[in-house]
């Protein structure tokens, strides 16, 4: 931490510098505002409780969508990593789906499920879905095969091999695919309430940008940082704690 | 019993040979592992390669029996085929009478790459743990006590709750064989499982692997390049020739037991089969090597 501090006077700079450019009237002050006015909207905005109102709904999306996708693509990529006719089942339609940006699905989920939840909780799974997936086969498939050999030789089952020796030997690499999959999750779900319905802090920010609140806007989009910084800060501590056997000592 | 005391930390065998269960004991003419007609190829882009044409051997239940010779012999090849980790293209492996065909119970491999071998998200007690529970369930309080009767065995008392990394090479290759020993396996494939700890640490782990033989009823098949350690360990020791040859040598260890790594090492007879076993592998590593300019 201590020696990070360049770091956080960069920051501070920038603000600064960004205030008094504004003061100046060096940049447009009705589009980019002094900080202070923007510090100043920001906390209105959690005191009359329209901000936290957003955060709700965008965090709930992301965790739903990004839960359902773990679910699904740790066994399936478990699956695909260990049995080879699952790899060659659905390794083609995984190389052609996967390279769509989810963004591209957004239409089609509306005519399907609407402009609600459902169809946030949609696209944001499908994002999530496929670094998972392939993170967790390519992890299968890179283990040792002494270790493989080890389960055989003390006779365990073929499901016990894969609960007690597959998913531990891979999951630093489903870590890995995860915590890619959440950074995409937050961009996915604000795109798509920008796009449709009125809730979500992409709503917020969209909403307030065309009432022209512009401070509000932008306090909206520190949140956003704030939120993206939180979330992967959380993750990094579950990540060095399932993993506190391998030594090394991840640093958040 | 004199080799427990040896060694400089002396441990609780007594209690670890008292939880042995009785084993039905079979006729005792049969061999415990019968070797019939046995032939490895080995598929490649330019034809194949026989490791060994025809090969049969028997092992008699409670023998120490050690394979040895020159480098690409396919002493690993013969261990794996026994264990039922491979399949030979011809003829037939039997333990206790019957064929093996899977990794079968009762017999379990100790890797040479014991980092690769041992879980590295499981402590010392977690990873002997699984040994355990390959074989039946128990009660967490029953699980906890037999693993540590096992740890206590091959000296790790005090690390039980460590995970791997924290340990050295030689102690994790204990942690491996207290797993596998767990299992009460009736043999014990060993392949090369010491070849990547320093002399030392080997020499130690040579007596706690012959004191172990000692104690509990157990059948040892051990895969060596190093023809002294062959020679301390074993009461018999199979030679294999040259890749394909088959077996060169087959030669019993009468040397007195219990054996100390500084009295029997110094035991002429010792001098002698050692010279002896070390010049027929010598020469066709020598051999092989004008032969072949490669490996």
């Amino acid at each position: 931490m201590s020696k990070r501090w360049p770091g956080f006077l960069l920051i501070v700079a920038v603000l600064l510098l960004w205030e008094i450019a504004s003061m100046q009237k060096w940049i447009d002050p009705v589009s980019m505002p002094r900080v202070s006015v923007i510090a100043s909207s920001w906390v209105g905005s959690i005191v009359n409780g329209t901000l936290p109102e957003s955060i709700g709904p965008t965090l709930w999306r992301i965790a739903v969508g990004f839960g359902l996708a773990t679910l699904i693509a740790v066994p399936l990529g478990l699956l695909m990593g260990s049995l080879s006719f699952v790899y060659r089942l659905f390794e083609p339609i995984t190389e052609f789906v996967r390279p769509i940006p989810s963004s591209a699905y957004i239409p089609v989920a509306i005519l399907f499920l609407g402009i609600d939840n459902e169809m946030k909780i949609f696209v944001v799974f499908l994002a999530c879905v496929f670094p998972i997936l392939l993170n967790t086969y390519s992890g299968v498939r890179g283990i040792d095969p002494v270790l493989i050999d080890t389960g055989r030789t003390f006779g365990v089952s073929w499901l016990r091999a894969l609960w007690s020796i597959v998913l531990p030997a891979s999951l630093p690499s489903i870590l890995t695919g995860m915590r890619i999959s959440l950074g995409i999750s937050l961009i996915v779900a604000v795109v798509a309430e920008m796009i449709a319905g009125s809730s979500g802090i992409g709503y917020f920010i969209l909403d307030m940008q065309r009432i022209f609140r512009v401070p509000e806007m932008f306090a909206g989009i520190f949140t956003l940082g704030i939120l993206g910084f939180m979330i992967n800060f959380m993750f990094l501590k579950a990540e060095g704690y399932l993993l506190r056997w391998r030594g090394t000592s991840v640093e958040a | 019993m004199a080799a427990a005391t040896a060694l400089s930390k002396p441990v609780d065998l007594k209690s670890a040979a008292e939880s042995v269960p009785e084993r039905p004991r079979p006729v005792p003419a049969q061999p415990i592992i019968q070797v019939k007609g046995l032939r490895k190829t080995f598929k490649s882009k330019n034809g194949g390669l026989t490791v060994f044409d025809d090969l049969s051997c028997m092992i008699e239940r409670r023998s120490f029996l050690s394979i040895i010779g020159p480098s690409g012999c396919g002493k690993s090849t013969l261990l794996k085929l026994v264990s039922g980790l491979e399949s030979p293209t011809y003829g037939e492996i039997l333990f206790n009478g019957r064929t093996v065909t899977a990794p079968p119970k009762g017999m379990i491999y100790v890797f040479q790459q014991y980092t690769k071998s041992i879980f590295p998200w499981r402590t010392v007690i977690e990873n002997v743990e699984f040994g355990l529970r390959a074989q039946r369930s128990v009660s967490f309080k029953e699980a906890r006590e037999r693993c540590r009767e096992y740890i206590d065995l091959v000296g790790l008392k005090g690390y039980e709750d460590y995970y791997p990394y924290q340990l050295s090479g030689g102690m994790q290759q204990r942690v491996c064989i207290a797993r596998a020993l767990i299992c009460e396996p009736e043999v014990l494939l060993m392949d090369e499982p010491f070849s990547a700890v320093d002399a030392m640490t080997r020499a130690i782990l040579q007596e706690l692997v012959m004191r172990i033989w000692q104690k509990l009823p157990i059948t040892i098949l051990f895969v060596t390049h190093d023809v002294d350690e062959a020679v301390f360990l074993s009461t018999r020791i199979v030679s294999l020739g040259r890749t394909g040859s088959g077996i060169a040598e087959d030669v019993p260890i009468t040397l007195p037991s219990p054996r100390d790594q500084i009295a029997t090492r110094a035991d002429p007879r010792f001098t002698e089969l050692r010279q002896r076993l070390f010049g027929s592998i010598f020469v066709q590593e020598k051999v092989q090597e004008t032969g072949a300019a490669t490996t």
